[in-house]
């Protein structure tokens, strides 16, 4: 695989959840599927004193803000735009550090070479199938934003992708306006990077930074809602999780998508451990 | 007929071809004269012979709760379908499932290992669902298609080791009920051996009857079933009837006459 190209993802840790940890699981889960490849995390000034040799050692570029500006939130979303800037590579594919891969993807590269940019579609539930849940999808509803999620998404160091950039970082920064005069029906403070990432696709036109015709672009969301499960407890309370790494089982179905396991808690010690000594045996 | 060996095979000529019939009679149901008409539609309808199973004791006792204040059936020996079909290639049925077209014959074709019937609706809405509320899809033992090959085998023995271990099946699927049910054991085997996913059922629906039947007419290609207060008029297709008394009536041996006649 060519150094031009590689993962990335932004690991910000905050007072509640260790993003570092997240993305050295997510790390090794991609070095496991997609050995050639390359990852980079970006990181701000104090996730960067937490890095330590295991950490160098498998991570294949560090990256630390410049500018953070998040370092107020305990939701450090504002710095998302800035990937365009900050990725070391070409071409990226930029994903949340809570999301962990079961195959390689290296296939997919092809399909996003058809945009400059591209965020995936919709998501699926733990049966693989497309979600049909809107429940945490009311504010795109109500706005006509195109259903975008930016867990996973890719982009190019084009033109393209530099003026999708360009207007989320407007949106960001113009978040007050927006929120109060923009949108309908948004209640929370902070801005959603999904959200905004709606505006800018919807602003910079979403046939140009969309493949609806690719629907495998995108992934296993494991929100509760979206797998049709009762709301009171988290997942991984109620289900069942067997790993064969790289395989990941939840609830006796294999995922063959990027399985975006969103309650850190479900991150055990234990499973960092045997993602540890899978790496080392392949190795 | 009684006994493990107690096939009676109403085609002495027993083809590599036939249909598996179960029939254990309870207090209440007889199921072997349930399963002899059925096997007269289906030596008409699809030139098959028939081999029904039946008084082999089965190992345990299940209650069916919420139809007709909880009548018996005896569901536990399907598992060994594989074992007791004489024929290479076997369309395994429950008894209440009317065969009244020659579908089924046309799918064995298509089957490499085994077809599983995946989707169940009744005239008026879709009768599919999950085996709990954390649980999978459930498939419909109904009607199981299958060759004798080492796959189609794995999945009846993984059905008796479900079975032997339901408990343990129980909590690993999240399942709803706690008697032994053939669709989940099937379910179940289905999943794992499918990789954990599921493989591909047989690709169309099965259309079940729930309520209280009071007729069934054919009308040149159409079926004219006949419940308590409504009727449906639906194409001349192979139908799932649930009530027992139906099928055990003389009304149905009437339908039965004039089909196979």
């Amino acid at each position: 695989m060519s150094v031009d190209r590689g993962f990335l993802t932004i690991a910000q840790n905050t007072a509640e959840v260790d993003y570092l940890r997240l993305a050295y699981a997510q790390a090794m889960s991609i070095k496991l599927t997609m050995p050639d490849s390359q990852y980079c995390v970006v990181v701000d000034e104090d996730t960067e004193k937490q890095i330590t040799d295991k950490h160098r050692d498998l991570f294949d570029d560090i990256v630390v803000l410049d500018e953070d500006y998040a370092k107020q939130d305990e939701w450090k979303l504002a710095n998302e735009w800035q990937v365009f800037n900050l990725s070391p590579y070409k071409e990226t594919i930029k994903v949340e550090s809570d999301i962990l891969f079961t195959r390689s993807i290296t296939h997919w590269w092809h399909a996003f070479r058809l945009r400059d940019i591209v965020l995936s579609l919709g998501t699926k539930n733990f049966k693989g199938d497309p979600a049909t849940s809107r429940v945490y999808r009311r504010i795109f509803d109500a706005n006509q934003l195109p259903d975008v999620y930016n867990g996973l998404m890719y982009f190019r160091y084009s033109e393209t992708a530099s003026e999708f950039f360009d207007i989320a970082e407007q949106v960001f920064k113009q978040w007050e306006t927006v929120k109060e005069n923009v949108l309908k029906g948004f209640i929370y403070e902070e801005a959603s990077t999904d959200v905004v990432y709606a505006i800018a696709a919807k602003t910079l036109g979403v046939e140009r930074c969309t493949l609806p015709d690719c629907d495998f672009i995108n992934f296993v969301h494991m929100k509760n809602a979206i797998n049709d499960w009762p709301d009171d407890k988290p997942w991984d309370e109620m289900i069942m999780t067997e790993l064969d790494l790289p395989m990941i089982r939840i609830n006796n179905v294999n995922q063959y998508h990027p399985v975006h396991y969103q309650d850190k808690n479900w991150l055990t010690d234990e499973i960092i451990e045997r993602y540890e000594e899978c790496l080392h045996n392949k190795n | 007929m009684r006994g493990t060996l107690s096939m009676k095979n109403l085609n002495d000529n027993a083809k590599s071809r036939g249909v598996l019939l179960f029939a254990y009679n309870t207090d209440s149901v007889d199921y072997v004269k349930i399963a002899e008409r059925a096997a007269r539609l289906i030596e008409h309808n699809l030139k098959l012979p028939v081999t029904i199973i039946t008084d082999m004791k089965s190992p345990q006792t299940n209650e069916r709760i919420g139809y007709k204040d909880g009548s018996q059936w005896f569901n536990g020996d399907r598992y060994r379908a594989y074992e007791l079909s004489p024929y290479d290639e076997t369309i395994l049925l429950d008894s209440d499932y009317l065969i009244l077209d020659n579908t089924l014959d046309k799918i064995v074709d298509t089957v490499d290992d085994y077809r599983i019937m995946t989707n169940n609706q009744s005239p008026t809405h879709s009768q599919d669902g999950d085996m709990g509320i954390l649980s999978l899809h459930f498939v419909w033992a109904t009607v199981v298609v299958f060759k004798k090959t080492q796959k189609a085998k794995q999945l009846f023995d993984l059905v008796g080791r479900i079975q032997r271990n339901y408990e343990y099946y129980i909590k690993l699927y999240n399942l709803r009920e706690d008697n032994f049910r053939n669709d989940y054991a099937f379910s179940i085997a289905d999943n794992i051996l499918s990789g954990y996913t599921h493989s591909k059922g047989i690709p169309w629906s099965m259309l079940t009857i729930d309520n209280l039947v009071k007729n069934i007419e054919t009308k040149n290609n159409k079926l004219i079933v006949r419940e308590v207060d409504k009727a449906h008029v639906i194409t001349r297709q192979n139908l799932h009837i649930m009530d027992k008394d139906y099928l055990l009536s003389d009304t149905y041996l009437t339908l039965v006459d004039e089909i196979c006649q």
